[in-house]
């Protein structure tokens, strides 16, 4: 039966098979390469301007040129490489570990990664345009804004990282309604392996951290491309941006950082042979740094002047969320001690990541300190503090996980010696490129050349020697993988007698995972026959659409910044593409059986739904924040009524409030196939919102009448973009509902069908309750 | 599930409740409490719209999780941004 899937899909040497995809493991490898790639093209940009900082007073890199490549080398790295590669594996392993034969939603699942690699794509083409992102990966105003930095090439990078945040929004929700939803019978939480664990909490605090960056991108957006002042006024300028930044900034460095812990955490009981001791306490604590995380990103700005007080609360909960640390640390050497130690490759690697992830923990506790934090910021001690924790905790601690998975994912194993290779010049290289950078810690960072008199020039030549060996690793470690993926010797189901699910099934898995429903028992695991289930037959495994709209969002990107006529045509094709693939027919079937808590009793798309609003929450929630933190920090405000015509507010808030009525009538007419009452409410829907629509406009003009423009003052600035996002929100729904109207006069969403028309209400009353605090936000105080 | 009479009341109060708003800042009553009375009002509409019209009063408390979740995440953002700006202005 599995066999009759597999034929359905083009060959794995087709092109075809890996741009119209949706498998979950040819998804993983997709977002692996494509993650290795742009782990290449920083890391040749990290050589170029070592090579400048090898000796004082070189003139190898212009200064424009140095911070162009500091500035995307810090932004792929983290945001291109890291997680990607991550969410790679994860792709690959997750469904595998907790029994599923897919993501929750595969067709979206291949759009976060068309999505992500096209956003990639506009991110190196932004290095064409005059000149991209020159300002640090931290992107701090007001350096940020067009006065400081007026290049197209920055606009691109902006909307690049715009398009990457959806892709990791669109993946948030699939993964957290994966790991919540397809479980396998017996998968309960408490026996969920440690990776998948790690991708659930990681996954939990994407869906927090992100729609603040998402937020803080569109306000730069608007300044850039609309002149609004968020970032220009000294009410908001560089503080709200700091606030903004690091509100994402922090949580992502555990978010980087937590699926290299979880796969050490599979490797370690593997390779000790011995359960990982404290498991529950590791999940624990996990879950106490995710919390925390969302706590402490003031240690970042203690430098700006921020209160005294808040600076105090900052350092309690900085050191606080290292603590968590220090309970996984102890566990894994208890899990040492007691176990019988496998020196093999994704063993040693695990051991050099922990390493390096301790040395990266202990110099950060340093930088709670406010003290400390003054002589510290902006030097090389933060850099490489840093990098110990992201490119030695998380990226060699997600290499150990490649190495740990490579033999299920090709079937064959890798070179042991090449894999001990790349761990001791790896080792090697890592330790003189950024341990020489402790030792210049009070060097500046970002800085293009330095003078002989300081007498940091011996450490940064072995700095760059230090790099140079990091980078041969690499290629140690790709030559490795490629020459064993194609001749290693074959690896059986299970090389290193691993206890996971993904262990008993072969290797590489057949296309649909599973001979039959897998069960997990105390004893193990069975896999119960599926023969004659209908949908082993009948899903859909390939779309072309998730391709091509990643494409027409790149087309979009640089339409937006070069043409307006290329935008133009980019912006229909993007439609008729999101067209194709509401239209396709995709079937998915879901397993009946299941482990599902705590989310009982509810349908995977309601569920989905529902996280997708969680995220749309906190973006909102950030919009609405930003404008009462400007307000308090204005001296002076509008009073309510003199530039905001109340009556306008109100209608709308009338308007708004009918449409939702009309749309839990279209809902009530379609659960009872009354089909012309669906048709009218849905129709009413339109109208109202229609009706919203123009009066917004009718007020805009009236506005700008009388000189209340988008770069007037914040009251304006705070007014237009805010009502502006609600606006596009409202927008969105009438063209879902001009789709949903077509179908209701086909004979669509009559009785058993109408869960279509219930997430649309959804969205749509979502979108009426932003309203409903926009109204006296704006209007009446 | 509700029925169409419930959506009725519902949308009646949500209609009723928003000319109170209209009404209250016409009161002769200190800003602050317009302000609050205000935010309140806004708050129980937007209780009301979720419990009925997206029917959260019907569904497993935990569909209200992640919701919340972000609710509280952004009153964190809130309240220490607004901290840290406290006495420097």
């Amino acid at each position: 039966m599995v066999g009759v899937a597999e034929h359905e899909v083009p060959p794995a040497w087709s092109v075809k098979r890996w741009l119209t995809t949706t498998n979950h493991k040819d998804i993983g490898i997709l977002y692996i390469v494509t993650s290795l790639f742009f782990l290449v093209v920083a890391g040749l940009l990290a050589l170029i301007f070592r090579i400048q900082l090898f000796a004082p007073n070189l003139n190898f890199l212009s200064a424009n040129s140095f911070n162009q490549m500091v500035s995307i080398h810090g932004l792929m790295m983290i945001l291109w490489f890291l997680s990607p590669f991550a969410f790679g594996l994860a792709n690959y392993v997750v469904p595998l570990q907790i029994g599923a034969r897919d993501l929750a939603f595969p067709r979206l699942n291949a759009l976060s990664y068309w999505l992500y690699a096209f956003s990639g794509v506009a991110l190196v083409v932004s290095f064409f345009q005059q000149s991209t992102i020159d300002f640090g990966w931290t992107l701090y105003a007001p350096i940020n804004t067009a006065q400081f930095s007026p290049y197209v090439g920055v606009n691109t990078g902006g909307l690049a990282l715009l398009l990457l945040v959806t892709s990791v929004t669109i993946s948030t929700v699939n993964f957290l309604v994966t790991i919540i939803y397809l479980r396998a019978p017996g998968m309960k939480l408490r026996n969920m392996p440690m990776f998948s664990w790690s991708i659930l909490i990681t996954v939990a605090m994407m869906l927090f951290a992100f729609p603040p960056l998402l937020a803080a991108i569109l306000m730069l957006v608007a300044d850039r491309a609309l002149n609004t002042i968020f970032f220009v006024a000294p009410e908001g300028g560089a503080i709200l941006w700091d606030h903004l930044f690091w509100f994402f900034g922090h949580p992502e460095v555990y978010i980087v950082l937590f699926p290299a812990i979880g796969a050490i955490c599979d490797v370690i009981p593997t390779f000790t042979r011995r359960p990982l001791y404290g498991r529950t306490w590791i999940i624990g604590a996990m879950i106490a740094a995710a919390v925390i995380s969302f706590t402490v990103w003031g240690h970042h700005m203690f430098n700006t002047g921020i209160n005294p007080d808040v600076r105090k609360a900052f350092t309690v909960t900085t050191i606080a969320v290292s603590l968590p640390f220090d309970v996984m640390v102890f566990a894994f050497i208890y899990t040492f001690a007691k176990g019988r130690i496998k020196l093999n490759t994704p063993f040693l690697i695990t051991l050099e990541a922990i390493f390096l992830f301790i040395i990266g923990g202990v110099t950060g506790v340093f930088l709670a300190s406010v003290a400390l934090d003054y002589a510290l910021r902006g030097t090389y001690w933060v850099v490489a503090h840093f990098h110990y924790v992201m490119a030695g905790g998380a990226a060699i601690g997600l290499i150990s996980g490649l190495f740990y998975w490579f033999p299920k994912m090709t079937g064959r194993m890798f070179n042991e010696k090449l894999g001990r290779a790349f761990f001791i010049v790896s080792f090697a290289g890592f330790n003189l490129l950024y341990f020489s950078m402790f030792i210049v810690w009070e060097m500046p960072r970002r800085v293009v050349t330095y003078l002989p008199e300081t007498g940091w020039g011996f450490w940064n030549t072995m700095a760059t020697v230090g790099g140079f060996i990091f980078g041969l690793s690499f290629l140690i470690l790709f030559w490795d993988l490629l020459r064993s993926a194609l001749y290693g010797t074959p690896a059986g189901p299970n090389p290193w007698n691993g206890t996971t699910l993904e262990w008993a099934i072969p290797s590489p898995p057949p296309f649909q995972n599973y001979e039959g429903q897998p069960v997990v028992t105390e004893e193990g695991f069975k896999f119960v026959s599926m023969n004659g289930a209908p949908h082993v037959e009948h899903e859909s495994h390939m779309s072309p659409w998730p391709f091509l709209i990643g494409l027409a969002t790149l087309a979009f990107v640089i339409g937006f910044t070069t043409n307006f006529y290329f935008f133009l045509a980019a912006s229909v094709f993007g439609l008729v593409t999101l067209l194709g693939l509401v239209r396709e027919r995709f079937v998915v079937h879901d397993p009946k059986l299941g482990e599902r808590w705590p989310f009982l009793n509810i349908e995977k798309v309601k569920l989905g739904f529902w996280t997708f609003l969680a995220s749309e929450v906190v973006l909102f929630g950030t919009v609405i924040s930003c404008y009462v933190y400007l307000r308090f920090n204005s001296s002076a405000w509008p009073a309510p009524g003199t530039i905001f015509n109340i009556e306008h507010g109100a209608v709308n808030t009338f308007i708004l409030l009918s449409s939702s009525f009309t749309a839990v009538l279209a809902l009530l007419a379609s659960k009872v196939g009354n089909k012309p009452a669906l048709i009218g409410g849905l129709a009413g829907t339109l109208a109202l919102g229609a009706a919203f629509l123009v009066n917004k406009f009718m007020e805009w003009r009236e506005l700008f009448d009388h000189g209340v423009t988008f770069s007037s003052s914040l009251p304006g600035t705070t007014f237009f973009f805010t009502t502006g996002l609600h606006g596009a929100h409202v927008t969105a729904g009438l063209i879902v509902l001009v789709f949903l109207i077509y179908r209701a006069f086909k004979g669509w969403y009559l009785k058993h069908n109408h869960e279509t028309i219930e997430y649309f209400g959804l969205y749509w009353h979502f979108v009426d309750i932003v309203w409903v605090f926009l109204f006296p936000l704006f209007y009446m105080i | 599930m509700a029925n169409v009479l419930i959506y009725a009341i519902v949308y009646f109060v949500l209609m009723v409740v928003t000319a109170v708003e209209i009404l209250v800042i016409g009161f002769p009553i200190p800003h602050d409490v317009v302000v609050a009375s205000l935010l309140g009002l806004a708050a129980l509409k937007a209780v009301m719209i979720a419990m009925y019209f997206q029917h959260l009063r019907y569904e497993p408390r935990p569909l209200s999780g992640p919701a919340i979740l972000g609710l509280v995440a952004v009153f964190l953002f809130l309240g220490l941004s607004l901290w840290s700006i406290i006495g420097i202005r």
